[in-house]
């Protein structure tokens, strides 16, 4: 596994800010953004060349291809080498799409280790159901259908499920993990400005799966530290 | 290959069969050509069932709906989901492509029928009852509602308590077993019956493709029986292999589907691109570019199909080490594909382009393709992928590739129609459909890619997506109009249709193309041999050196 510890060194120097670290939207658009821009340039160069290769050798063209030989019916097909402009195409291509995914490779491993060297970092149970999600804090608080989290920090998630496989996701902040019976999945977030932000099951899980969702409302620090103080006295 | 055989409307010598007419004829068949045309129209009833399916789904999402509201019950939305995934990827795709491939492959290879042919009858009757059976299962009490990947828990009693799910898992298990049963059929075919000088090498590449896709659907469909007879044992017996409250349930089940479901991607695209390489030479008169790299794309993709399954759960309980693992064999299965792509294009050059319908379908195939490839490297980067997951970048990125499949088998049906009928369909409504459906085709997917942050089977969504789920709408209906013009364009031309000849194509070079269309029930007369380089018949029932008969079988 020489590109994964190649990867690991990567991780650790990221000195330059080669790869995208931050909160998780962040890192998705950054990413998404490059990804749609050379997507773009490489399908618009591909198919302009497929229309344009099918315009000039169309079969009333008066480009001259009389030099070529034809198929003909009933021959087997000739052993020819004509394969090195396919391997150099290959070559370029397979250049592009590996230098693409490994650089974001380190960001891949920003996501999956960082949330854990954070101290103090705000850790939320998720237990889904069906149909809802059930929040508890490490007071044992529990909220059904409302997540409470302050901004500018990371909330780490530990997610799992009552019954059938669910995925608590919230495209706003970019979180998303599978909600398994029997297992817990981690994840994390880092909100970037208060609001209320929609989340919602990502996973068919029965007849309720389109109106299962929840709200995660963003407070400022020293508001979530007064609901925090205060939230078991209320109910 | 000059020997033209002469026959009465191809069917002079019927064996005893009922003639095509009569109804009888098809119950009792057990000839390749004929089971290739069951199998084709009957996979085009599954295209239209789960088609209004399709169009059910996007009625419901013209707007984001309350509950109750619109013309779909939460609980039938969660079924049409469900059964329009399972019939377009079991019921429609691999049967049609295995019509075309039951008529075309034995008359490509020089044999005579498929190497067993009451089996390949049986294959055929048994997909005919799983589908009928998965039909039936809506009329009790609602057929099985968890998605075409049928995840567990969900896919046990206790969430889906309906009659209906039981039959749609066991029309499940029964298809597997006529997959099966066909696969070892053709791959007994293709290795074992080829005519002598047509070495593996030598073979076409629609052939290739059959060839590889069965390998692929013989361990791939393997690992799907087992899962479904664990899953009846959990539905019917009362077993608790895959339940939440034992040991990951839910993560075995996953893992047993998404190993036979990678795969399946490529035993439904295979053929598509084993067609459209076939119509690319045939419509540019020039042969395939560096062939035997693409034959070595082929089978390199067959291997690494068995080893990229847990992309599809890059956040369902793997560690960081296998998700890197998963994410280099998923770029790597990406380039095989590259070097195929390139292929095709660099064909065109120099060639002598006929822009007949099947080409259309096939370029215009390709063009989806290419899009539909581009879209999954998006995938491919697992931080991308964290955030496309349940959503309709997945559904957009997958439906251009299937549906891409779909396009190419389309030129198929095109290209080998006056091959199966002896007419040919008539050209410019054949233009027409392809106008539609690549309009149709794109209007519905692409604006999929712009409201990607809608969740997948829901019909909640955010207000200001309304327009692009509007638009792709609109585009399923254009799209399933193209499809009504090739069935009346086939349904007129099979009577009044001009007829075809033995070769319609003027850089055809195949072995089908050198028999009367269509070809005699036994193909041809005398054997057909490669043995001095090219296509010759030897006469029937000559003495060889050892004074054996040259007669296949």
């Amino acid at each position: 596994m020489l590109g994964f510890s190649f990867s690991f060194l990567l991780a650790g120097s990221n000195v330059l800010g080669i790869f995208p670290t931050g909160s998780r939207s962040f890192i998705f658009d950054r990413i998404f953004l490059v990804f749609l821009i050379l997507g773009t340039i490489v399908g618009v160069i591909v198919i302009s060349y497929m229309l344009i290769l099918a315009y000039r050798y169309r079969e009333n063209s008066a480009t001259k291809k009389d030099d070529v030989d034809r198929p003909k019916l009933g021959e087997l097909p000739p052993r020819t080498d004509d394969g090195s402009k396919l391997l150099k195409s290959l070559l370029l291509s397979a250049v592009v799409v590996i230098a693409l995914v490994v650089w974001t490779y380190g960001s891949l491993l920003y996501v999956e280790t960082q949330p854990a060297q954070i101290d103090g970092a705000l850790t939320i149970e998720v237990e889904a159901y069906q149909f809802g999600f059930l929040f508890t804090y490490p007071d044992g608080y529990q909220s059904n259908g409302v997540l409470r989290a302050p901004v500018d920090r990371v909330t780490v998630l530990k997610i799992t499920s009552r019954d059938v496989l669910h995925n608590f996701g919230s495209q706003d902040l970019r979180i998303k993990a599978d909600a398994a019976p029997g297992m817990i999945s981690e994840t994390w977030f880092l909100a970037e400005s208060t609001g209320t932000y929609d989340s919602a099951c990502y996973e068919l899980c029965g007849a309720g799966h389109s109106y299962m969702k929840a709200n995660i409302i963003i407070l400022e620090n020293s508001e979530f530290e007064q609901w925090n103080k205060t939230k078991n006295n209320g109910s | 290959m000059n020997k033209i055989l002469q026959t009465d409307g191809g069917y002079s010598d019927g064996h005893g069969l009922p003639p095509m007419s009569s109804v009888k004829r098809w119950l009792v068949t057990t000839n390749h050509k004929d089971i290739g045309i069951l199998y084709i129209i009957t996979s085009l009833f599954f295209l239209v069932m789960g088609g209004v399916l399709a169009l059910l789904i996007r009625l419901q999402l013209w707007l984001p709906r309350a509950p109750g509201e619109g013309l779909l019950s939460p609980f039938a939305y969660n079924q049409s989901v469900t059964a329009h995934g399972l019939i377009m990827v079991f019921w429609f795709l691999s049967p049609f492509a295995f019509g075309l491939a039951n008529y075309i492959v034995p008359l490509q290879i020089g044999a005579k029928d498929l190497a067993f042919p009451r089996l390949n009858a049986l294959s055929y009757w048994l997909y005919l009852i799983s589908g009928i059976l998965l039909g039936i299962s809506f009329f009790q009490g609602g057929t099985f509602n968890g998605g075409w990947t049928v995840y567990a828990p969900l896919n046990l009693p206790t969430f889906t308590p309906q009659v209906g799910a039981t039959s749609a898992v066991l029309a499940l298990f029964i298809f597997s077993v006529a997959i099966t049963s066909g696969s070892v059929n053709f791959l007994t075919t293709i290795h074992r019956m080829r005519a002598k000088g047509m070495t593996l090498f030598n073979m076409p590449l629609f052939t290739w493709t059959i060839l590889l896709t069965v390998w692929m659907m013989l361990f791939a469909f393997a690992a799907l029986l087992a899962a479904l007879m664990i899953l009846s044992a959990d539905r019917i017996l009362g077993t608790t292999y895959f339940s939440s409250t034992g040991t990951q349930g839910s993560l075995l089940w996953t893992h047993l589907f998404w190993f036979f479901g990678h795969p399946e991607v490529y035993i439904v695209f295979f053929p598509a691109l084993g067609a459209m390489a076939e119509i690319f030479q045939t419509f540019t008169g020039k042969r395939i570019v560096g062939r035997k790299w693409f034959i070595a794309a082929l089978v390199l993709v067959t291997v690494q199909s068995f080893g990229v399954w847990m992309h599809h759960m890059f956040l369902t309980g793997i560690n960081l080490e296998v998700k890197t693992l998963f994410m280099i064999t998923t770029i790597g299965i990406s380039l095989p594909f590259d070097l195929m792509v390139f292929s095709l294009i660099y064909t065109l050059i120099k060639g002598r382009i006929q822009f007949t319908t099947p080409f259309l379908f096939a370029f215009g195939g390709l063009i989806l393709f290419i899009i539909g490839g581009i879209t999954g490297v998006f995938l491919g980067a697992v931080v991308l992928d964290y955030e496309f997951r349940g959503t309709y970048w997945v559904v957009a990125h997958f439906h251009y590739v299937m549906v891409g499949g779909v396009t190419g088998l389309v030129a198929g049906i095109y290209y080998w129609f006056p091959k199966i009928t002896g007419r040919m369909y008539d050209e410019f409504l054949g233009k027409v459909s392809f106008v539609l459906y690549f309009i149709g085709f794109n209007l519905l997917y692409f604006p999929l890619f712009i409201a990607w942050e809608t969740p997948r089977r829901v019909f909640t969504y955010a207000p200001s997506l309304i327009p692009w789920h509007q638009m792709a709408t609109i585009g399923g209906f254009i799209l399933a109009s193209s499809f009504a013009v090739m069935l009346y364009n086939f349904y007129v031309s099979i009577s009044r249709g001009e007829e075809s000849g033995p070769c319609p194509w003027k850089y055809a070079s195949t072995l089908e193309w050198s028999l009367p269309s269509p070809p005699p029930l036994e193909n041809w007369e005398g054997t057909p041999t490669y043995e001095n380089g090219k296509l010759e018949f030897l006469p029937d029932n000559i003495k060889t050196d050892g004074g054996e008969p040259t007669h296949e079988r």
